[in-house]
């Protein structure tokens, strides 16, 4: 994906978050909501999106809802109990990661 | 907004299948997505080209073309396809099929310890069974194929693993092998017969599980990881 490898770690946690504020969104959808979220600064790119909802599925965080949508069938993925319930611990993993980063690159000056 | 005609939704199911896409479901989810872009493409410049959009969305997946996602499609349903096989055969191991597979088990484990030469009678009856097995597959993989060619589309990968039996038949020297490493001392031995009773009662099951009772089911778990056929006939 993206512009950066840092971003790479957590595709997962952005897809299970964008399908916790969602419901249901089918793979464009996704790479789309991405690169308006970031202004353009993210860009998912779709042989790293796809393997990545393949797999949440296999582990049955997200399950399919298939619709027809102009002559076409659509793939909606929405999150499972299971999903829902990874989706919050994965962005508290995630703050975690950035609080630790945080006083790693910008350290508070203590007062002793 | 300009929408991509049924014409153009075909020439992309021809593309995917030109990218080595072979299985229908990936197919759909791919079609759809570059329908997406390119009418994405249409919203800025309505007069763009389609083959041209198409090639430019193609460039998006990156070098590996449609690989990486036709791969990671396979592992998954490959894991689904453990867990079916898994769910059958914990029946196996349940009141009242754990009979059967205790009296297969004894049966294996007796001709083993208590038969002279026994275990290479059961070699004997194993060889006709691993011929029936892969003509049996052959078999059923013909009628299929001539199923999905009438009904003109490729096969689901769940459809596919169930027609080659998960691939378990590159397994299935297995049992023959370990014939040919027991030393001759320990042929009849105590433990040779469990451990060997316990791994070929576990072969039977997972060819039987494989090769009939997955097969027998198929409709039925194509439609709960398909949700689409329902507009489909399966």
């Amino acid at each position: 994906m993206s512009n950066s490898k840092l971003y790479k770690g957590s595709l997962s946690t952005i897809i299970l978050q964008l399908l916790f504020k969602e419901d249901k969104m089918y793979g464009y959808e996704i790479t789309q909501r991405v690169k308006e979220l970031t202004k353009g600064e993210l860009n998912i790119t779709e042989g790293a999106l796809y393997p990545a909802l393949h797999k949440l599925e296999a582990e049955g965080l997200l399950e399919v809802e298939m619709k027809k949508v102009d002559n076409r069938l659509r793939k909606y993925y929405k999150l499972t109990q299971k999903g829902t319930t990874e989706s919050v611990s994965k962005l508290e993993e995630l703050e975690r990661f950035m609080q630790t980063m945080n006083g790693l690159i910008d350290p508070k000056p203590s007062l002793g | 907004m300009k929408k991509a005609s049924q014409e153009q939704l075909e020439r992309l199911f021809q593309f995917t299948n030109q990218h080595f896409v072979d299985y229908y479901d990936v197919q759909l989810e791919l079609v759809d997505h570059l329908a997406n872009a390119i009418e994405e493409q249409w919203q800025e410049n309505p007069e763009k080209d389609f083959e041209t959009a198409l090639q430019e969305e193609f460039k998006k997946f990156g070098v590996f073309g449609f690989l990486e996602v036709v791969e990671a499609r396979q592992i998954a349903m490959q894991k689904r396809y453990y867990q079916l096989m898994w769910k059958e055969a914990k029946e196996f191991l349940k009141l009242p099929k754990v009979f059967m597979t205790a009296a297969c088990f004894m049966i294996i484990f007796t001709m083993i310890t208590t038969i002279p030469n026994g275990i290479f009678i059961l070699a004997a009856f194993l060889l006709p069974l691993i011929v029936v097995f892969f003509s049996t597959l052959i078999s059923k993989r013909k009628k299929e194929k001539a199923i999905l060619k009438n009904n003109n589309r490729k096969p689901y990968l769940l459809e596919s693993l169930i027609l080659q039996a998960g691939q378990v038949g590159s397994y299935i020297g297995f049992p023959i092998q370990v014939f040919i490493f027991i030393p001759d001392h320990l042929m009849s031995n105590f433990w040779v017969g469990i451990i060997y009773g316990a791994l070929l009662t576990g072969f039977g099951l997972v060819f039987h599980i494989t090769l009939f009772l997955l097969p027998r089911k198929r409709d039925e778990i194509l439609r709960e990881a398909y949700p689409e056929l329902k507009w489909q006939q399966v």
